[in-house]
């Protein structure tokens, strides 16, 4: 495989469908510069899975890689061979094979100790991920946003190696040590003047003292090392074990939403037994309406009844009157005796309805208060709030049927993954975190003791430079001379870190700002660890971002320090486009030739239409490869 | 004509109505004996002069008709001249209860039916009078 030289023609493009081996490319790289394949959770692959299966079933299990390229002017050719070891016909695992590295610079063989440096130079493992680019493994970028992540601060120091600030460190230790050593110098010859002895024991007796509290503190920066190297591979574990995590994470929320569901569940049939209690009621009103008309209407006939008892009375009375003076009222002549006959049988039949209307009375009576009985049984309502509550319960059960089968299947895709283990490494997290914090504070307090004791050595060193007899020492020369240049050094670091924090800064900002299509966000904001956050309009951080956002600013990143590195190197990105949708993808398209000096992307036609999708960078492509399917397990390399 | 002052139901009908409330049909025994009086009425239904066969007697009728209302019901839309009115509300409540159980079986009471049942029934009977 031919990679592309040309400066104006220097993108290359692998076409291949999933599972054809596009992958296997950026692994044979990986593997070829630090002798590690990585599967899709981020785990080292063994190695017996990087053999060819058709050389397998021939029972040869030797794999190689060769890459030749240039950095710094120079050729190189470097080949990475694993074979079994004698005796091993079939390995079973990494232990079972025998490993080589070769390199060659400039047709010379590199002595084997000093390959790894060589590549460490190139490129840096811990930096690799930003080289060796798989569009799928964004979550390993947001490690870089969390200061205290141990691998953060690992690929942090990393990062600053390819932008050369151990230079300066390296500059000011080898300064400081040539310091101290003149200081000693200085001191011990000081012994000899008169006036300088009290200072020179001083002086030699703290120097004596740092050298102690400089043994405590290395060991006191290896503990605090090997702690970070421990909370590295706890990182490591629990950021592959982030798909667990995460489907963890998701039962316990359908737990939760289950646990209240079921409680939304239990109130509710307790509302509708509520509801239930007084339904006898409305079960009732039908035949009580009835029977309220009924009586109703009764008395509205009794009243028209009652109305007239007051015509009778007067009947009664004017009736009485005629057969007790049994004269006619209006003319005076006397009655007969037929005639007050029937008077009085007409007064005994007004008589008898008198008391039918008392008897009607007290039926009133009965029939109102029997009314207001029926009233006070009124409907509940109980048909229209049960049919609501039972439209809610029915909802509920369907909800409460989606999340319990939600919790299966994830249970199910949970299983034989063990979750305690995960558990119990990040409690084990938070210890170790904690020892280390313990450190580094021992370690700032040892070095602020060192830091004034060397003040005082340094004052004293100047005591005696001054004292005329001290001048003529040429150690005091020596220390006023590298006491000035340690100084500049020390200024230097902070001073060139946070420059070149700025200027990778700016550049992925500029780099962010040509590659979203979000036009609220303004650019990216870094941390110490190099972690870069999205900033909107108004200069807050962006909480929450998507898996395209991600893509995004580690892609920024990737072209920043690219940019701003001693030494700029090729990027392989695999799957550039997967999270990404049309229009990042254009702006992705328009700004790769920015991205590096050589690019190769490995991508499928999912992600990319061949004909019509790389139009933008066609003008840049030096090559093409297409990765075409033979059998499941054999596919074959051929250029376009 | 004395009042009784505990009210109850047969053996198995007692039985019945300790299930429905077991089941969650309803919250508490008495509610489902009450509902089972009413949906014996809001059926029709005509309690005959044979006492009931007795059981164990479950309420008191202060607790289950504390204002009386039940009493008042029963008296107005059945009007008891033979027997006290909580003797036929025992009768009642014995076929509705029997009614409910056979309801429930098929898992849930259909309550809201019930009631749509009852107006469609009232409203036949006062078809049938015209």
């Amino acid at each position: 495989m031919t990679f592309p030289t040309d400066q104006q023609r220097r993108v290359m493009v692998v076409f291949g469908d999933n599972m054809r081996g596009k992958t296997s490319l950026l692994n044979a790289l990986r593997w070829v510069m630090y002798g590690k394949a990585l599967d899709r959770l981020s785990r080292e692959m063994d190695t017996t899975r990087l053999v060819n299966f058709e050389s397998q079933r021939e029972g040869d299990w030797r794999v190689w890689v060769k890459l030749r390229f240039e950095a710094g002017g120079d050729e190189y050719e470097l080949a990475r061979i694993a074979s079994p070891l004698d005796l091993v016909s079939v390995p079973r695992s990494k232990r079972d094979f025998r490993f080589e590295l070769f390199l060659r610079r400039n047709n010379e063989l590199v002595a084997g100790d000093k390959i790894e440096a060589y590549i460490n130079q190139f490129i840096p493992e811990e930096v690799s991920r930003f080289y060796l680019f798989d569009g799928e493994l964004l979550q390993e970028y947001e490690t870089l946003l969390v200061e205290e992540h141990a691998q953060g601060q690992k690929i942090k120091e990393a990062i600053e190696t390819i932008l050369g600030i151990p230079a300066l460190i390296r500059g000011r230790d080898e300064l400081r040590d040539l310091l101290k050593k003149a200081q000693v110098i200085q001191a011990k010859e000081s012994k000899h003047v008169q006036a300088l002895e009290s200072q020179s024991n001083q002086s030699l007796k703290l120097q004596d003292e740092i050298e102690s509290h400089e043994r405590d503190l290395e060991a006191l920066k290896v503990q605090a090392a090997e702690i970070t190297e421990l909370l590295s591979g706890i990182d490591a574990e629990l950021a592959r074990s982030k798909p667990v995590q995460d489907l963890h994470k998701r039962i316990e929320a359908a737990r939760e939403q289950q646990r209240g569901l079921r409680e939304q569940e239990r109130d509710l049939r307790k509302e509708r037994l509520e509801i239930v209690r007084q339904a006898w009621k409305d079960l009732l009103q039908p035949r009580l309406q009835a029977r309220r008309r009924e009586i109703t209407g009764r008395l509205a006939s009794f009243e028209e009844r009652i109305r007239g008892r007051g015509g009778i009375e007067q009947r009664i009375r004017h009736i009485r009157s005629v057969l007790d003076t049994a004269t006619c009222p209006t003319c005076g002549a006397q009655i007969d005796e037929a005639r007050r006959e029937s008077f009085g049988a007409a007064l005994g039949e007004l008589n008898a309805q008198l008391v039918e209307y008392d008897t009607s009375l007290s039926a009133v009576g009965n029939l109102t208060s029997e009314l207001a009985v029926l009233n006070r049984l009124a409907s509940t309502g109980a048909g229209t709030a049960l049919k609501r509550i039972e439209k809610q319960i029915s909802q509920q059960s369907i909800q409460l049927t989606q999340v319990e089968s939600e919790i299966e299947t994830f249970s199910e895709q949970l299983r034989g993954h063990d979750v305690a283990r995960i558990a119990q490494i990040a409690k084990e997290k938070d210890g170790y975190l904690k020892i280390r914090g313990r450190l580094e504070a021992n370690v700032e307090t040892l070095s602020g003791t060192i830091d004034e004791k060397r003040a005082k050595v340094r004052q004293l060193s100047v005591l005696m430079t001054r004292n005329p007899e001290g001048r003529k020492q040429r150690s005091s020369r020596e220390v006023e001379l590298y006491s000035g240049l340690e100084r500049v050094f020390a200024d230097s670091i902070s001073v060139f870190r946070d420059e070149v924090r700025e200027k990778v800064a700016d550049a992925a900002s500029v780099a962010f700002r040509q590659l979203t299509t979000e036009s609220t966000y303004t650019g990216l904001k870094i941390n110490k660890n190099y972690g870069l956050a999205i900033l909107d309009r108004q200069g807050q951080e962006v909480g929450v971002r998507s898996a395209g956002a991600e893509q995004i600013v580690a892609l920024s990143l990737l072209s920043a320090l690219n940019k701003t590195a001693n030494r700029p190197g090729p990027v392989v990105i695999d799957t550039p486009f997967g999270r990404l949708d049309p229009r990042h993808r254009v702006n992705i398209m328009r700004f790769v030739p920015e991205m590096a000096e050589q690019l190769v992307f490995l991508v499928h036609e999912g992600e990319i239409d061949r004909s019509t999708g790389l139009d933008p960078i066609r003008e840049h492509i030096g090559v093409m490869y297409e990765i075409q399917r033979v059998t499941s397990s054999h596919s074959t390399l051929s250029r376009l | 004509m004395d009042e009784p002052i505990q009210v109850g139901l047969s053996k198995e009908a007692h039985e019945k109505l300790l299930r429905l409330k077991e089941d969650g049909h309803f919250g508490d025994m008495a509610d489902a004996y009450r509902f089972a009086i009413a949906l014996a009425i809001a059926h029709g239904v005509t309690p005959d002069d044979k006492p009931l066969r007795n059981g164990p007697t479950i309420f008191n009728t202060g607790s289950l008709d504390p204002d009386r209302s039940l009493q008042a019901v029963i008296k107005a839309l059945l009007n008891p001249i033979s027997e006290p009115v909580y003797k036929v509300a025992e009768k009642l409540a014995e076929w509705g209860v029997n009614e409910l159980y056979r309801l429930s079986e098929s898992g849930v009471i259909p309550i809201v039916d019930l009631i749509d049942e009852a107006n469609r029934l009232a409203m036949t009977a006062e078809l049938d009078q015209v």
